[in-house]
């Protein structure tokens, strides 16, 4: 189906004879040679996240006044080392609790997602702070890099908006970006 | 062109699942190796500059844009592989000779008096003979029937862009095929 009018006869020939001009045939072995070249992508966040949303999360409760909150919020979050931990019994690295917190007073979950969780939510649910629309988790991290994400009522992605170190994921969002160092950098730095 | 699974199925490759690819790769091998054929005039070059192209898409489909057409995300790739390929050599007229060859046609002794040469061959010689840039946008309105809109995405042009390269490559297709029109 033409979209528009050809000037003249000739013209519409050719266009015809342009559509049913004889195809050459792909090599059978086109499709080999290009499946045996590639490997698995990495999932991104993003991709994790839709992933657990079309999942074990697709029932859970979304507000569709959330985007609209999200704007007007006043976002806040604090990042606070609060020293190494004790060494735990399956363990012998060495851990720091990290404190998470973030300000959405209109959230109704807020969980966080991280390279050291392999981006699962699982078990990674902050809870209500002592003030209200504050949210707070305490994580045992290594040292080393760390990069997270909060997910706002299981289904907004977001960075840590007072973090200062931000990446993209590859997929057009961002990340945050946790380094922590070692107790030996730490006791350097107070030398 | 393109189908409404399309997004299911890039999403299952870029969840990891890379064997989800073939399917892209067999739904559209043909026109692309086709695209290579005539940009390149000879078999093997078009074998390994067809792979180049999905390889590269499947490198970069965390950028490809959802709601797009696959299909002309995938032949832009391919093109630029094509033009980067023959960057800084002259253009192929050994690629194009074989086309002509493989039409069977010479115009010089096969010119009818009268009227236009039409048949399904002789178009096929007569598209060697025009700018590429006009020639696939030939190709895809018509051939690969997509939309003017498909064809500018293809082609990386504005919708009226790729309307006025169908235009003036129809227009040079009959110049070429019309008595004297070959030079």
């Amino acid at each position: 189906m033409m979209h528009y009018e050809h000037k003249d006869e000739d013209t519409r020939r050719i266009a015809g004879l342009v559509a049913t001009m004889p195809d050459a045939q792909p090599p059978d072995d086109l499709i080999n040679a290009v499946m045996s070249r590639i490997r698995p992508h990495r999932p991104s966040l993003a991709m994790r996240i839709k992933r657990l949303l079309s999942g074990r999360l697709r029932g859970a409760p979304v507000l569709a006044a959330a985007g609209g909150f999200l704007v007007g919020a006043l976002l806040m979050a604090v990042l606070i080392p609060l020293g190494p931990a004790p060494e735990t019994g399956t363990s012998s690295r060495e851990t720091h609790d990290v404190l998470f917190t973030i300000f959405m007073p209109g959230a109704t979950s807020v969980d966080l997602v991280g390279s050291f969780n392999q981006w699962d939510p699982e078990g990674f649910r902050l809870s209500r702070g002592p003030v209200h629309g504050l949210w707070q988790i305490t994580v045992a991290l290594p040292p080393g890099r760390h990069s997270y994400s909060f997910i706002v009522d299981n289904h907004e992605a977001m960075p840590d908006p007072k973090a200062p170190i931000k990446e993209l994921d590859g997929f057009g969002s961002m990340n945050s970006v946790l380094i922590l160092e070692g107790e030996e950098h730490v006791e350097k730095r107070r030398l | 062109m393109g189908r409404s699974d399309e997004n299911g199925i890039i999403d299952d490759i870029l969840s990891g699942d890379s064997h989800a690819y073939a399917i892209l790769v067999r739904r559209y091998q043909k026109p692309i190796y086709n695209l290579m054929i005539r940009m390149t005039g000879n078999n093997e070059d078009a074998f390994d500059l067809t792979q180049d192209t999905f390889l590269r898409a499947y490198e970069r489909l965390e950028q490809f844009r959802r709601g797009k057409s696959f299909f002309s995300w995938l032949y832009s790739i391919g093109m630029n592989l094509a033009k980067d390929h023959f960057r800084g050599v002259r253009r192929s007229r050994v690629g194009l000779d074989a086309l002509s060859r493989e039409a069977e046609f010479d115009p010089l002794h096969n010119r009818q008096p009268t009227d236009v040469l039409l048949d399904a061959q002789k178009v096929k010689w007569a598209l060697t003979r025009i700018p590429e840039d006009y020639r696939e946008a030939v190709v895809l309105r018509f051939h690969e029937d997509l939309s003017f809109k498909e064809v500018a995405d293809c082609l990386n042009l504005s919708l009226s862009g790729a309307k006025m390269r169908v235009h003036r490559g129809l227009a040079m297709l009959k110049d070429i095929l019309s008595p004297g029109g070959d030079k």
